[in-house]
């Protein structure tokens, strides 16, 4: 018998606030209220559309908004457009989270004013506007580069924009392992701070406080003490 | 005074109840849902050795009758939920902890630990019974037949000699002081066998470390309290509500095997003096028997009956 792994855990590595995928999610805070019309994307083309009610009246402090499910609906057999599962409703100063449960990923998001007013500027996820937060988990161990994409161009050295991080190899110990709380990282003309030591499985929160489109890749794995076969008698 | 005596010696006897004992055997399984596991079990066995005493209060008293257990598999099964990403806060919550948390997802699946402790031995300790005749009408026979004819067809009436237990009495299954090792082995072994073959080494290591020591992980996810071989043992027993109570089942067997299915002796009724052939008799002389009797003292079993239809 086999067990529920999704392969895309484990051979998705990198991530991007631009292209999500299991392994980050981003949070937005619309603070206008209103109607909100809104595209899941892949690349450029728009793979599922969804609608945010942004309403005082809601106590709604946050909702989860699973792209992968938007995109790829449980298949519906009542013959029936699906519309509930399409329609999220969020206070103005709570959240809504963008994530992937499941599959490859590689998605955007773009919203837009429901009144199409020319005037309104749309959100792209692919430039997270200060205020948002970039949520990553790194499973891999290693050491990673972190980068603001949007501030390449601008940096005056290479400090700036760009941090590191590394991701501890796991030690199995006498209790069972239980990571610490997310660590943050405030993604200003800097991200502060420049290197970040992270347990297995501990987040990492970026705070954007510039426009911002952040990458981690993965520079050195880290294989741990032994280069062979998992031990199976652990 | 009885009008037919038949007697067979103390050491007749235990012949005839060694045979008996020796054509024992139970082959048994079932399955049961507990909250958040199930476990099955398959069992088979035999009897063996044993010693047995006739008593002067018309009883027949046998000790330490070896329960060989040719199978017994345990397997539990539970749902591993060993491994959820997420959980971790990104947004905070002054009062309430956190107001918004990665969403989390996990990986897992339902995995089955199986326990072979085929090869144990415990004991039934002591079995007392008394002898009980009983009258058998074979189903079989047909209402108009004749005694001969039924004897012809192989469906004779007959009395049987049961050894009818007061009580049996088998000790708590001795399990090996290495059973909690040897289920955390079942259970490693059924985790890494349900880890698909392209999980990289890293990620299986980030598995191990969040499970833990596999006992203390097991026992948490079971909601077991104590210690996992006084666990596996109620599981087996009684001790456990819906424990699968092994010891009663086979008390219970052992009990119906001697007491209603298999008698130790039976006679045909009527009762067959000669066979019959082209000799003197052309056909079987039989005596029809009643009112049988069957008695034991420290010497030997003694089984009376009248003559008479």
């Amino acid at each position: 018998m086999t067990a529920m792994f999704d392969r895309h855990l484990f051979t998705q590595i990198g991530l991007d606030s631009g292209a999500l995928t299991m392994l980050g999610s981003i949070v937005h805070s619309f603070g206008e209220p209103g109607e909100y019309r809104a595209t899941v994307r892949s690349g450029e083309l728009p793979e599922a559309t969804f609608y945010i009610s942004v309403d005082k009246a809601c106590a709604v402090a946050h909702v989860n908004i699973d792209l992968a499910a938007l995109v790829n609906p449980d298949p519906d057999t009542s013959g029936c457009p699906p519309t509930a599962d399409r329609h999220f409703v969020v206070h103005p100063k709570g959240y809504a989270v963008f994530h992937v449960s499941g599959g490859p990923g590689g998605y955007s998001v773009n919203v837009r004013r429901a009144e199409e007013d020319p005037e309104l500027k749309a959100y792209d996820s692919r430039r997270l506007e200060p205020g948002d937060i970039f949520s990553a988990i790194l499973f891999r161990p290693g050491r990673y580069s972190v980068r603001n994409l949007l501030s390449e161009g601008q940096s005056q050295g290479q400090s700036q924009g760009e941090a590191s991080v590394t991701v501890a190899y796991p030690v199995p110990g006498d209790t069972a392992y239980r990571p610490p709380p997310a660590a943050v990282a405030d993604c200003g003309e800097r991200i502060e701070p420049g290197h970040i030591d992270l347990l297995p499985m501990q987040g990492l929160n970026f705070h954007l406080r510039v426009p911002g489109r952040i990458r981690i890749d993965l520079v050195e794995a880290d294989d741990g003490p032994k280069s062979g076969d998992s031990a199976p008698d652990r | 005074m009885s009008d037919i005596t038949i007697a067979a010696s103390a050491n007749a006897f235990t012949e005839l109840f060694n045979d008996l004992r020796d054509k024992f055997t139970f082959i048994h399984g079932d399955s049961r849902s507990f909250a958040v596991f199930t476990a099955s079990y398959a069992v088979a066995l035999h009897l063996e050795g044993g010693s047995i005493a006739l008593n002067n209060d018309n009883t027949v008293e046998v000790t330490d009758v070896d329960v060989v257990w040719d199978t017994l598999n345990l397997t539990v099964c539970f749902d591993l939920p060993g491994w959820c990403l997420g959980g971790f806060c990104i947004v905070p919550d002054p009062w309430n902890g956190c107001l918004v948390s990665f969403p989390g997802f996990c990986v897992g699946g339902p995995i089955c630990a199986p326990l072979d402790l085929s090869g144990l031995v415990s004991k039934i300790a002591d079995v007392k019974a008394r002898l009980v005749p009983a009258y058998f009408v074979d189903p079989a026979r047909l209402p108009a037949w004749s005694d001969l004819d039924a004897e012809i067809a192989g469906h004779p009436n007959k009395w049987r000699i049961f050894v009818d237990p007061e009580w049996v009495h088998v000790d708590p299954i001795d399990l090996p002081a290495s059973l909690p090792n040897l289920f955390e082995n079942a259970v490693k072994k059924a985790i890494n066998e349900s880890i698909p073959s392209w999980v990289p080494n890293w990620a299986k290591d980030i598995l191990w470390t969040v499970l833990g020591p596999i006992l203390d992980f097991v026992a948490g996810l079971l909601g077991i309290v104590g210690d996992i071989a006084d666990f596996l043992t109620g599981l087996l027993s009684d001790a456990l509500p819906g424990g699968f109570d092994l010891l009663g089942l086979i008390e219970t067997a052992v009990a119906d095997y001697f007491a209603a299915r298999n008698p130790i002796w039976e006679f045909e009724d009527p009762y067959p003096l000669t066979d019959g052939g082209p000799g003197m008799h052309p056909i079987p002389v039989k005596i029809p028997l009643r009112d049988l009797t069957a008695l034991i003292d420290s010497n030997e079993m003694v089984v009376r009956a009248d003559v008479g239809a």
